[in-house]
């Protein structure tokens, strides 16, 4: 499933009046099949892009096409655009409300056409897939659980559906290590499947390895896009120095300070470590 | 001691066998820095929820400022002294504008009404949300709800700080400003504690207390703690970035002098590495 994203503007109303213009002038496009990271600081309009792309808001101006359909346009069905296009929220500790966590999970899919046991099958799958022993938390209130837990229920809440087009904002925040790389790896397959990925996030690590193109946006504005290492190449050229760099970017600044210059292509962890094991072992010298 | 607790044990679960907390015993010193890790459902938020009695104490000891935390007539005391900022902002607002928000949380702590606006002020300013007075709180984004729910807690200055995930939704500098604020407010004398799952916001704690499925599986100095990779995979945690890279190049024949915690670190031994051989 592809999107189109075309000279899409988004501005709040104030109950003052002024009106904060939280996205402008923005167009891009997103490849079927594609894993795309949005980065930017807080407040740059990352959340409203996603529910903007999720239906939730009409623009401004511009235009949204999924799959070469205006999903604004008068007539466009509601009920596709929710099965083709499933999204987890930045809080989504807000999206959990039955009274079991298997019945929330199984909310989503009400209008799957599934039923009974495949219904069971597929909580069982998700929940699993989001680490957690099935029937040992299917009975159990979703509010009952840590924040950590509430965030993979709701993830597990998303997944379930399968979707042809998979929405996170801010996912991994708040989770621990573990699940971190193990939500991500699921991603992954999920992507090698066939399911186009958007992910926000502020944890430059988990966009550096994981993602294939990054959006950047600023003050509401698209400031940058294109492959993720490439991307993360020219924010570390930038001056100010204002965005985010990887943990093995800044290792690598504060080397080249010291007279040791790696080359500018190391992003990853991997990167680094490949980078120094030459420069150390005699590779790099003589 | 400013917290001392001993066989502290709890369960959500009436009558069940779930311990979310199981024999804990912990001490934190007046004007200590103290992180807790551990990963989902170890038990940290349910912990620090016990040193201004958001929960109840079942099983065991805990005194915060020589006050029991069983005792109810204390409470406000307790809450004004004890303050903290959840992993979750949203549920903390309870007004519609920002600094009435802020200025409520003073009236519920009978601050006198005069230092309202001073103390709003410089709260706002301190997380770099001045010019935000006048907002809704959940007209802003994610980070921005943050902010202003550390505001609210800083603004009533409490002794004790809990940060529970509150640079969760924070970009990268975000995330440093607020640990700045941190080590800032340490410096004033406060007691800090902080819950992250970025561990390297936790190497210049003064202690760390590791957690893991509710009970304290070490406590300690970072260095201790972080670089000891057989204690972090106990955790289920992974260490910092320097960390693992000292212990990758050692597998790769490269002998750094001392396992660092922070990239100055890192890069220092580097150097020394080069001008050694
Ligand atoms: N409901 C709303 N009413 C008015 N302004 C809003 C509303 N929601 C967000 N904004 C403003 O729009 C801008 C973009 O907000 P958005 O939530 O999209 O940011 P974000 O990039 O997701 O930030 P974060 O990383 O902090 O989550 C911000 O300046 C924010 O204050
Ligand atoms: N309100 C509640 N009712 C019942 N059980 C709960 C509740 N809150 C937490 N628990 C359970 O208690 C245990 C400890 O939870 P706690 O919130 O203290 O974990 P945590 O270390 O803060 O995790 P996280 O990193 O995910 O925030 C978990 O197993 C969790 O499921
Ligand atoms: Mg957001
Ligand atoms: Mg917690």
């Amino acid at each position: 499933m592809s999107i189109q994203i075309e000279n899409l503007s988004y501005k709040y109303g104030q109950p003052a009046g002024e009106k904060v213009e939280a996205l402008q002038d923005i167009s891009c496009a997103i490849a079927a099949g594609d894993f795309v990271g949005i980065m930017g600081h807080t407040g740059c309009g990352k959340t409203t892009l996603i529910q903007l792309l999720a239906g939730l808001r009409a623009p401004t101006s511009g235009r949204i096409y999924i799959n070469g359909e205006d999903i604004n346009a008068k007539g466009y069905d509601r009920n596709r655009l929710r099965q083709t296009v499933g999204v987890m929220f930045q809080n989504p500790e807000y999206q959990l409300f039955a009274t079991t966590v298997e019945k929330d999970v199984a909310f989503g899919l009400k209008y799957s056409g599934l039923r009974g046991q495949e219904v069971t099958a597929r909580v069982r799958w998700a929940l699993e897939t989001m680490g957690f022993d099935f029937e040992k938390v299917r009975n159990q209130s979703p509010l009952a659980l840590s924040g950590g837990e509430k965030r993979r229920v709701a993830i597990a809440g998303v997944i379930a559906t399968r979707p042809q087009i998979l929405i996170f904002d801010e996912p991994i925040a708040g989770l621990d290590p573990y699940s971190r790389e193990n939500f991500l790896q699921f991603v992954t397959q999920m992507n090698q499947a066939g399911t186009t990925i958007i992910m926000v996030s502020h944890n430059m690590e988990a966009l550096a390895e994981y993602t294939q193109h990054l959006l950047v946006l600023e003050k509401g504005r698209l400031i940058d896009a294109g492959p993720t290492r490439e991307v993360f190449i020219r924010l570390k050229q930038r001056k100010d120095g204002a965005f985010g760099q990887t943990a093995a970017q800044k290792i690598v600044t504060l080397l080249a300070e010291r007279e040791l210059k790696l080359p500018p292509a190391v992003v990853t962890y991997g990167d680094l470590l490949a980078a120094l094991k030459h420069e150390l072992t005699g590779g790099g010298r003589g | 001691m400013l917290v001392t607790g001993k066989n502290i044990s709890f369960t959500y679960d009436f009558g069940g066998a779930a311990f979310a907390l199981q024999d804990v015993d912990i001490t934190i010193a007046q004007g200590e820095f103290v992180a807790i890790l551990g990963c989902n459902g170890s038990g940290k938020s349910t912990l620090v929820k016990h040193f201004n009695a958001l929960l109840q104490l079942q099983q065991g000891a805990l005194k915060v400022a020589q006050i029991d935390v069983g005792n109810t007539e204390e409470i406000w005391l307790l809450r004004r002294l004890c303050g903290m900022v959840f992993q979750n902002p949203d549920n903390q607002f309870v007004s519609s504008v920002v600094e009435e928000d802020i200025a409520f949380g003073l009236e519920n702590y009978e601050v006198p009404r005069g230092e309202f606006p001073a103390r709003v002020r410089s709260a706002l300013a301190l997380v770099e949300m001045d010019g935000y007075e006048k907002r809704a709180p959940n007209s802003l984004s994610g980070g921005q709800k943050q902010r202003v729910a550390l505001a609210g807690v800083l603004a009533l200055e409490p002794e004790i700080i809990i940060f529970d995930e509150a640079t969760a939704m924070l970009d990268p500098s975000g995330r440093q400003e607020v640990v700045k604020i941190m080590h800032k407010l340490h410096k004033t004398g406060k007691t800090i504690i902080a819950i992250t799952h970025y561990v390297e916001e936790t190497v210049a704690a003064d202690k760390i207390i590791l957690m893991h499925q509710g009970r304290v599986l070490a406590c300690g100095h970072p260095r201790a703690i972080l670089t000891d990779l057989d204690l972090m995979k106990k955790a289920e945690l992974i260490p910092p970035l320097p960390v693992r890279l000292y212990y990758d190049l050692q597998q790769a024949g490269v002998n750094l002098s001392n396992c660092p915690l922070t990239n100055e670190e890192f890069v220092e031994a580097i150097c020394q590495f080069r001008s050694k051989t």
